[in-house]
């Protein structure tokens, strides 16, 4: 059988928690118990609304909300009486209010979310992360990239490479952390081996955008480069 | 007293044993599943060598009579374990723990399964030894039509005549387990790092090695997956000889081959001793018949020096 390989994986070029995309994902804490709607909106168009509780009683310590799943997700046959007109799917997903919900994608990009209570009021915005808001992304690619907080232009770099010899421990990676407050990301350079996890700890409003500049093979080919013109000393010819 | 007896030096034994040595030859092929990976081989061998030595006893036995393997490809198919990315921890719980984990995405959408296939013609040898006793049958031609008389069985082309034959007839094979080059295992390593560069090879080179980065090296899945241990060439030995039973088969193709497909020597029955002739007598038939002597209870024995056979005629 010839491999079939999921290439959105290996061909994320640029990554956006606003507009979240495969191995991309924010994660928020909704503490007050109630019904929360989610509109799910891809490049800037909403394509579903799904519900979630927030139950004191419940021992879910996490729920993960695949976004595009959701919204390619069949309508129901029958949906609630009491519920919005908006809401589409009546879903039973739980959590605790100590718990947290993770946004991700499993394919595609470009989705946001936009949470809002049983009022109506918005009180999540994933193009906009907050106080104890976290984004995580893996990078896979090697190379260097550009980290950026596109709201206050706070600015730092990501070196990713692979492992020098196969190891097959990549999975024991440890996590690394990158707090995000006002006009500063900190460290401001971080340096991971492919695959590993890159958590932004928010402390206020940011939107994060990590962008490839070069892949090691670039950055080689450049130094490798020779100059067009090159002076050379001529030797006298000996008669 | 027997009416007729022969005797072969164990020179001439020797050329005729080495005569049927040599038209021997097997191919085979056979594939199994083994639940984690499958496993097939395809084989092409002949005999050469060996000692033959006649022994007082009436037993012959022949020594380092070895199978040469022109072909012996074994072919191993795997799938490949889930390969994902993903699942690193994103707020840990210090000393216990993780509190919120990354989903994992797989990067193939099913696993991929691999083949490679172990060129082992020229790695590996195996010897037999054999102790047999001679015998006799007597072998009527199947394909003579019933009423046919010996002179127009042996004047038929190709000859209907039936015949006595003599058979070597193995009492004990003994067979050294494959012995295998230690090169088998860089065979295997490369065969599997080319099986796997093949399947990815639409990916850019970094993708590769991060494939082979997540999945340990490849030479270490395999082992694993086909659980080889430490010992490739057992293992290989095993496979070919205990899952397959390769030299039993080889064993019995033998044996059968020496005791019953293939006789060292044929006597016609009945024996022409006189070939046709022109009739000298007037008025009589032009042709005079072969003169043919029936042949019965040939028997065979030897002692350490020759290969003795008798029979009586009538």
């Amino acid at each position: 059988m010839k491999a079939r390989v999921n290439l959105q994986l290996l061909k994320t070029a640029a990554i956006d928690s606003g507009a979240l995309g495969v191995l991309s994902m924010v994660v928020h804490q909704f503490s007050s118990p109630g019904r929360y709607s989610i509109a799910i909106s891809n490049q800037g168009k909403v394509l579903k609304y799904i519900q979630f509780d927030v139950d004191a009683k419940s021992e879910v310590m996490q729920l993960d909300i695949d976004l595009a799943q959701a919204a390619t997700l069949k309508k129901k046959a029958h949906t609630s009486a009491t519920s919005s007109s908006k809401i589409e799917d009546q879903t039973e997903q739980i959590i605790s209010p100590k718990g947290y919900v993770l946004f991700h994608v499993s394919s595609g990009s470009g989705y946001s979310v936009m949470v809002s209570d049983s009022l109506g009021r918005a009180v999540f915005n994933s193009m906009k992360l907050d106080n104890n808001d976290l984004f995580a992304v893996s990078l896979l690619e090697p190379g260097s990239y550009s980290m950026r907080n596109s709201i206050d232009s706070a600015a730092g770099e990501i070196t990713v490479s692979l492992p020098p010899e196969m190891s097959g421990k990549l999975k024991d990676l440890d996590t690394q952390y990158v707090d995000v407050s006002v006009k500063k990301l900190d460290p401001q350079r971080i340096e991971l081996i492919s695959t590993q996890g890159l958590v932004f700890r928010t402390k206020s409003s940011a939107r994060i955008v990590i962008t490839k500049k070069s892949t090691p093979q670039a950055e080689a080919a450049r130094i490798r480069q020779k100059p067009m013109i090159s002076w050379r000393k001529l030797e006298p010819e000996r008669k | 007293m027997a009416h007729l007896t022969i005797a072969a030096s164990e020179k001439v034994f020797t050329g005729l044993f080495e005569a049927i040595r040599d038209n021997f030859q097997l191919t085979r092929s056979d594939s199994r599943d083994f639940g984690p990976f499958t496993a097939s081989y395809s084989l092409k061998a002949h005999l050469e060598d060996g000692s033959l030595d006649l022994r007082a006893d009436n037993t012959i036995q022949i020594k380092e009579l070895d199978i040469k393997w022109d072909k012996l490809d074994l072919t191993l198919g795997i799938d490949i374990p889930e390969i994902c990315v993903g699942g690193f921890c994103i707020i840990p719980i210090p000393f216990d723990g993780c509190l919120l984990r990354a989903p994992k995405i797989c990067v193939f959408s099913k696993d991929p399964d691999i083949s490679f296939t172990l060129p082992l013609g020229g790695l590996i040898t195996s010897e037999i030894s054999v102790t047999a006793s001679l015998l006799t049958k007597y072998a009527i031609n199947p394909n003579r039509p019933a009423g046919m008389n010996d002179w127009d069985a042996q004047d038929a082309n190709p000859s209907l005549a039936n015949h006595w034959q003599l058979f070597i007839d193995p009492k004990f094979l003994d067979v050294d387990l494959f012995d295998i080059s230690d090169m088998v295992g860089d065979l295997l390593e490369n065969a599997v790092d080319a099986a796997i560069d093949n399947l990815l090879g639409f990916l850019p080179g970094w993708a590769r090695d991060l494939v082979k980065a997540i999945i340990g090296s490849a030479i270490g899945l395999i082992r694993k997956i086909l659980d080889i241990g430490d010992d490739i060439q057992e293992w290989i030995s095993d496979l070919l000889n205990v899952s397959f039973g390769i030299l039993d088969f080889i064993l019995q193709l033998i044996a059968d081959y020496l005791a019953n497909k293939t006789p060292i020597q044929e006597i016609e029955d009945p024996y022409p001793i006189m070939p046709a002739d022109d009739n000298p007598n007037p008025g009589a038939p032009p042709k005079i018949v072969p003169v043919k002597i029936p042949i019965r209870d040939l028997k065979v024995y030897n002692d350490d020096k020759e290969m003795v056979i008798q029979g009586n005629v009538g």
